[in-house]
């Protein structure tokens, strides 16, 4: 504006001094110029000139004004817009009246202000969504500047860590960190300080509350305008889960190492307990051969009496251990799943008659009533010498649990069902309830005073459980203490399931 | 009566042997598969006795070598088995030609009843 009139002056001033000096002129040119007198007449008649050219001074300069301000003034508002830009405020839109040229101005200036409007919306709504994600996120985040100093934390770190964000920020980020890791994390976070660098790496944090969990931490780096770094967002995930995995992953691996080698020593066991019994049994083939020899008369020239009897004690106890040795074979075989059974048909009724006639004779020295009430016409797909093997083990028990007068032992087999159920039931001391868990464990006999008189391996019921097994079957005892015991076996008919299942 | 005993173990072979001696019987004995193996192929043995545990050349070994040499339907053969073989097993091996399998401990008297009614048959 300043430079507006200063300009309408000089030009208003300069047009009144040209219009002066042209009259004058003219008036000098047209009338030779006299003494006082002319001097008064060209005052006078200067006058209304000099009027005149004031007149033309203040049209000039009111116009050259008036023009000057058309231009200076949408420059002015211009100005005073671009002056609040620069303060911040994009919400200016001034509206300026002018000559076209300034009316082509203003409009580039406003589409100029509507696009750096529109530029800073989108920077503000950008800056919202990162500091939304965040606050809100699930995932922990902590920004720490290169002094070590937590400069903000999101909700989800400071609950999770039992703190409110005003409290974690400003502290420093070690408070936060397990003990044991403490170290740890410093050497990553100096690390970091040089290379500006730092991979997943895995820190235990402390909760408010001592309590600790695993964490993955990584970092994104922070630069000032210049470059310079100046701290990093660390993104904080909590393994715990993976951790729990992980841990009970080690721990299977362990328990099925641990469990193969229990089976390895268990094998290994087995193996040697069986090769040890097949040692045992071997120097009895010779021991029993030689006693033999010994036993026929004139093979190795004759013995007396006494020597005789001797051999026949040597003989007995050799066949005892190698009965008892046969037992123990046998129930490892059993227990190891070794054992092999030859299936074929047989006529139940018909093996248990035999039975019956076997052991009439001892029944009837013992004066012991032995009855068989098996059905007629039964038969059974199985191994007909281990069936008679249990029968034979639960007759002899049955034999020494038997009171000398008034015993009493039945045998029997009925059918039921796919299978054939076999039972030997005696009138003997029964089987204390005590004790009745243990009868199909090893070396179990009821009373160890029985022992003297019962001089079996304490493995028959251990056998006979074994091979009703192997057979497919089942056994089981009822016994009432002091009057009675039965011992019943089921084999399965297994001509009855093949049947069906073809 | 010329009898071949193929038995590993020394304490075994020896109270055998000196039975059937006794019992008037020219008894040879080897104590691995693979000698028994060559005795047989090599004499005529009325009767062989053939242990079947034997360690590297079991008395499985002798029966298959002797099948492949088509000699195991001329030689007549008993097996001592241990008491553990399945009746399945001993009826296989008579079978494929074996004449009889005697359970260990053998039963001397059993055992030369045996030889005898092998030799009639």
């Amino acid at each position: 504006m300043r430079l507006g009139l200063q300009i309408a002056i000089i030009v208003s001033l300069f047009a009144c001094v040209m219009t002066v000096i042209g009259y004058v002129l003219l008036v000098q040119w047209n009338k030779p110029a006299t003494s006082t007198t002319e001097t008064a007449e060209l005052i006078r008649t200067s006058t209304p000139i000099i009027l005149f050219g004031i007149f033309i001074f203040i049209v000039m300069a009111g116009t050259m004004t008036f023009l000057i301000r058309s231009v200076t003034n949408p420059v002015k508002k211009l100005r005073d817009a671009a002056d609040k830009i620069t303060r911040g405020n994009l919400d200016v839109q001034p509206n300026i009246k002018g000559t076209t040229e300034v009316r082509d101005l203003v409009i580039s200036f406003n589409t100029m202000v509507n696009t750096l409007k529109k530029a800073k919306e989108l920077q503000s709504a950008a800056v919202a969504k990162y500091k939304n994600l965040y606050e809100n996120a699930p995932g922990l985040y902590r920004t720490v500047s290169v002094d070590g100093i937590i400069a903000d934390c999101n909700k989800s770190f400071a609950e999770h860590l039992g703190y409110t964000v005003e409290e974690v920020i400003g502290t420093h980020y070690n408070k936060y960190t397990d003990p044991k890791d403490v170290e740890a994390m410093t050497h990553s976070f100096e690390t970091w300080k040089l290379t500006g660098v730092v991979k997943n790496i895995e820190i235990w944090l402390k909760t408010k509350g001592g309590t600790t969990f695993p964490t993955l931490i990584s970092v994104s780096n922070l630069y000032d305008e210049k470059g310079n770094l100046i701290g990093c967002n660390n993104v904080i995930r909590d393994i715990s889960e993976i951790h729990e995995a992980r841990k009970k992953r080690e721990k299977d691996a362990i328990m099925d190492l641990q469990l193969a080698e229990v089976k390895k020593m268990e094998k290994l066991k087995d193996e040697f307990a069986s090769m040890m019994t097949h040692e045992l049994k071997t120097p009895l083939t010779p021991i029993m051969g030689h006693c033999e020899m010994l036993k026929e008369p004139g093979l190795l020239g004759d013995l007396n009496q006494i020597q005789l009897d001797s051999i026949n004690k040597i003989s007995e106890n050799a066949l005892r251990l190698q009965r008892l040795i046969g037992d123990v074979m046998l129930a490892q075989r059993l227990e190891i799943g070794q054992m092999n059974f030859d299936k074929q048909k047989f006529e139940v009724t018909k093996l248990m008659s035999e039975i019956h006639n076997d052991y009439s004779k001892i029944m009837n020295e013992k004066q012991i009533e032995f009855v068989n009430s098996t059905q007629e016409n039964l038969s059974l797909w199985s191994d007909k010498n281990r069936v008679r093997e249990v029968i034979d083990n639960l007759i002899q028990n049955a034999v020494d649990f038997t009171p000398k007068n008034n015993g009493r032992i039945e045998i029997g087999a009925r059918s039921e069902d796919s299978k054939v159920v076999f039972y030997v039931q005696d009138n003997g001391i029964g089987i204390p309830k005590a004790v009745q868990p243990t009868m199909f464990k090893k070396f179990y006999q009821v009373d160890a005073s029985h022992r003297r008189k019962h001089t079996g391996t304490g493995l028959g019921l251990v056998i006979c459980k074994g091979i009703v097994e192997g057979l497919g079957g089942g056994i089981w005892f009822e016994s009432e203490p002091g009057k009675s015991t039965s011992f019943y076996f089921s084999i399965p008919d297994e001509v009855y399931w093949k049947n069906r299942l073809t | 009566m010329k009898l071949l005993l193929i038995e590993d173990n020394d304490n075994i072979s020896g109270m055998i042997a000196q039975y059937l001696r006794l019992k008037g019987y020219d008894c040879m004995v080897t104590n691995n598969g693979k000698d028994g193996l060559n005795q047989i192929l090599a004499e005529n043995y009325d009767v062989a006795l053939l242990d079947l545990a034997m360690p590297e050349f079991s008395g499985y070994d002798v029966i298959e070598s002797l099948e492949v040499t088509g000699k195991l339907k001329e030689q007549k053969l008993i097996v001592l088995t241990a008491s553990s073989i399945t009746e399945g097993k001993m009826k296989e091996l008579e079978k494929r030609g074996v004449y009889t399998c005697i359970k260990k401990p053998v039963q001397l008297n059993e055992l030369v009843k045996v030889i005898q009614s092998c030799v009639e048959s």
